[in-house]
């Protein structure tokens, strides 16, 4: 037998440095670790390779008091500590050239103020273009990296940054900057704004030590994000002409006194670039929701969470195409006229009075009502409901209602005088409990539920039930819609339901229900031997009457 | 010679191609020759160390991914990947060697990116011995050496 053998050299050894160093760069760090053992021109290759990262991040499970487990960790972080010195102490010594240093040890105590200072120093003669570091504990930042002229990115978790201490600022060029947890004083961070007008992402995330933030000279500003941990009153003023994200997130009052009210005011110039907008928590006005068109004439995607103390807001807007409204306030009136909407979605525990302009295409609307804490659910609000969901029948609705334990009854009179024809449909509704023993109510609710939608497919909201392991809402569902069978006597939605198919997901897929289902018995062992409980995602399927055919019916009774 | 708009490339084994300048220009290396010195323009651009056959293939590259015209159709971005798909499988080792090499002389940054995302992922996932056999990499280690880095492994480098 002869075999050809084609003899290539080891071209990979021969290749210039630099590109295997890029070849490097396409390689996760564990991946690129690897290629130090090939040979010596590959050992080479990674021992100047200009991407430093260092991360150490395992949680090991231990119980606190075992002191042996305790040391081991300790002595393994400071070897891993000793190895970053080593490493850049080489880099330092060599002059090698240093791109990207990211350092993350949220694990490790023992990073004292000299390490993180010899580190920054080096890196900062080496060149450094992206720094990254993230430590475990608070640390006085050191002025050094600010110095570095080459800076363009710079990340930097749990740092203390003080005025006092860097005074200087060189990194003229930075385009990124991202402040995790660090505590940053107000004039140490106007310092920082003032001194880099390349910035275009500033991020400043769950940070403490300041209470107003102005940022009026970035010019290049694309995304702007800012969180705060803290409760605090103070302002944010921001003139953007490049901006086209900002998301301005306030700690969310979970205060049980909530009369402590903490205004969070903000004011934005010339940001006709922005697309994005993302508001928690904070103190706009109504006369804020009037701008839009004007201020944002570009803005795309509006969201809107917990800002307390609105009342009536009017959103007028060509731009526009997707909402979020999250309200836990008492928001009385919504007009929404903005055309060119294709999503939006409303969070609440109450149903605000909304009037839209017809959309100019199709749109989603989810509606998504957490009643859980209501003490009792009344018809009016099943009225209210019914409404708004009149409103939207032209397009795709999904709908999610968190009931409380106690329902108001109908009587079957009561529903008749109240009803509108056609019943608005729905394409999707979710439904869930939030009390252990709601048995009863489950029955009222559904009964309330046709009476104000024709839901085609009905799914269990699980996250209460599944906390619960309880079943009792699917036993309603099975015997409501597969069995017939209604504890109330009102039989004025069943005579429209024409058929109703069960299935469930498994494996991420819908699935017929296995079993010719006959009684409730079987279903529920059925469930078991699927595997299930209640947190199996069923899907009842419905399909009913058209809106003719049912209207008809109704003229003739 | 050229006609105004072309330029003529002259590979080391004496080839000469006649190329469109926003072909060649995708070459920042012959960027700033023609840029900095007009008879460039003129004359022959000398690639040297390249040869006719990498150079054909280099100027394949770059006409697909030169800046469309005025009065062409935009390349979609899916026909550009595809295309780089084919053009970075049918190569053997020693072209891409070759082409890694001449793309970074010449700074044809998009190809020499395209290049080494092709070596990485040749390297992903496998472990050392494979990555020696795919690329006939000689361990040039003494068995001490070996075992030196393996002690210093992982981090300590």
């Amino acid at each position: 037998m002869e075999t050809t053998v084609v003899l290539v050299d080891d071209g990979t050894s021969k290749l210039p440095e630099n590109i295997r160093h890029h070849i490097l760069s396409f390689l996760e760090h564990e991946e690129a670790v690897k290629t130090s053992v090939l040979s010596k021109a590959w050992l080479s290759t990674w021992r100047t390779r200009p991407d430093l990262q260092f991360i150490r991040k395992r949680v090991v499970k231990r119980s606190p008091d075992d002191t042996t487990i305790q040391a081991t960790l300790e002595k393994k972080g400071n070897d891993f500590v000793n190895s970053i010195n080593t490493t850049l102490t080489r880099y330092h010594e060599n002059k090698y050239g240093i791109e990207t240093l990211k350092i993350y040890l949220p694990m490790i105590a023992s990073v004292t103020p000299d390490h993180v200072n010899t580190w920054f120093q080096i890196a900062v003669e080496n060149g450094v273009k992206i720094l990254s570091i993230g430590l475990n504990n608070f640390i006085v930042l050191p002025e050094t990296v600010f110095r570095a002229k080459s800076l363009v990115k710079l990340w930097l978790g749990k740092f203390q940054l003080n005025s006092q201490v860097i005074q200087i600022i060189r990194c003229h060029g930075l385009r990124k900057l991202s402040l995790i947890q660090v505590n940053i004083d107000e004039v140490m961070l106007q310092r920082i704004i003032s001194s880099c007008p390349s910035i275009e992402y500033l991020k400043i995330l769950l940070s403490v030590g300041f209470a107003n933030i102005k940022v009026t000279n970035l010019q290049k500003l694309k995304q702007f994000k800012i969180q705060f941990r803290e409760k605090r009153s103070g302002f944010v003023e921001l003139e953007g002409p490049s901006l086209e994200e900002f998301c301005y997130w306030n700690c969310i009052n979970t205060d049980e006194d909530e009369t402590q009210f903490f205004p969070c005011s903000l004011q934005m110039y010339a940001c006709k670039n922005l697309k994005r907008l993302r508001l928690r928590e904070i103190a706009i006005t109504e006369g804020f929701f009037s701008g839009i068109a004007e201020n944002f004439p570009l803005l795309e995607e509006l969201t809107v969470q917990y800002c307390d103390h609105l009342q009536n807001i009017k959103i007028s807007s060509q731009s526009i195409k997707r909402i979020y409204l999250d309200t836990n306030w008492e928001l009385k009136e919504a007009c929404i006229d903005v055309p060119s909407i294709v999503r939006f979605k409303y969070s609440g525990d109450s149903i605000p009075l909304f009037s839209f302009t017809a959309p100019s295409g199709p749109c989603i609307f989810e509606i998504d009502l957490q009643c859980q804490d209501w003490d009792i659910l009344e018809i009016s609000w099943f009225s209210e409901l019914k409404e708004l969901l009149t409103k939207l029948n032209k397009s795709e609705i999904s709908l999610d209602i968190q009931f409380p334990a106690t329902l108001d009854g109908f009587t079957e009179d009561e529903m008749r005088n109240n009803a509108i024809f056609p019943v608005p449909q729905v394409q999707k509704l979710s439904i869930g409990f939030s009390d252990r023993d709601y048995l009863d109510a489950a029955y009222l609710a559904l009964d309330s539920i046709f009476w104000t939608c024709r839901p085609k497919t009905i799914v269990q909201s699980w996250h209460y039930d599944k906390v619960l392991n309880n079943n009792d809402l699917v036993k309603v569902l099975f015997e409501m819609l597969m069995l017939r069978r209604n504890q109330q006597q009102t039989k004025f939605w069943q005579q429209e339901l024409k058929a109703v198919k069960l299935e469930m997901f498994k494996e991420g897929q819908r699935v017929r229900f296995p079993e010719l289902l006959l009684d409730l018995e079987t279903f529920l062992k059925s469930m078991k031997t699927e595997g299930s409980s209640s947190c199996t995602p069923l899907v009842f399927d419905l399909e009913w009457e058209t809106a003719k055919q049912a209207t008809r019916k109704h003229e003739t009774t | 010679m050229a006609s105004k708009g072309n330029l003529t490339l002259k590979s080391c084994n004496g080839k000469e191609f006649i190329v469109e300048e926003k072909v060649a220009v995708m070459s920042t290396t012959i960027k700033n020759m023609v840029d900095v010195d007009d008879s460039f323009a003129q004359g022959v651009i000398p690639i040297i160390g390249v040869d006719g056959k990498i150079l054909a293939k280099l100027i394949e590259y770059c006409k697909e991914h030169a800046e469309a015209d005025e009065d062409e159709e935009v390349k979609s971005e899916e026909y550009l990947k595809k295309f780089d798909e084919k053009f970075v499988d049918e190569l053997n080792l020693n072209d891409l060697y070759d082409l890694l090499k001449a793309s970074n002389y010449l700074e044809i940054t998009k190809l020499l990116n395209l290049l080494c995302q092709k070596v990485a992922s040749m390297i992903k996932g496998k472990k050392p011995e494979e990555i020696r056999r795919i690329f006939n990499i000689k361990n040039d280690f003494t068995p001490e050496e070996e075992e030196e880095i393996n002690r210093q492994n992982p981090w300590a480098f």
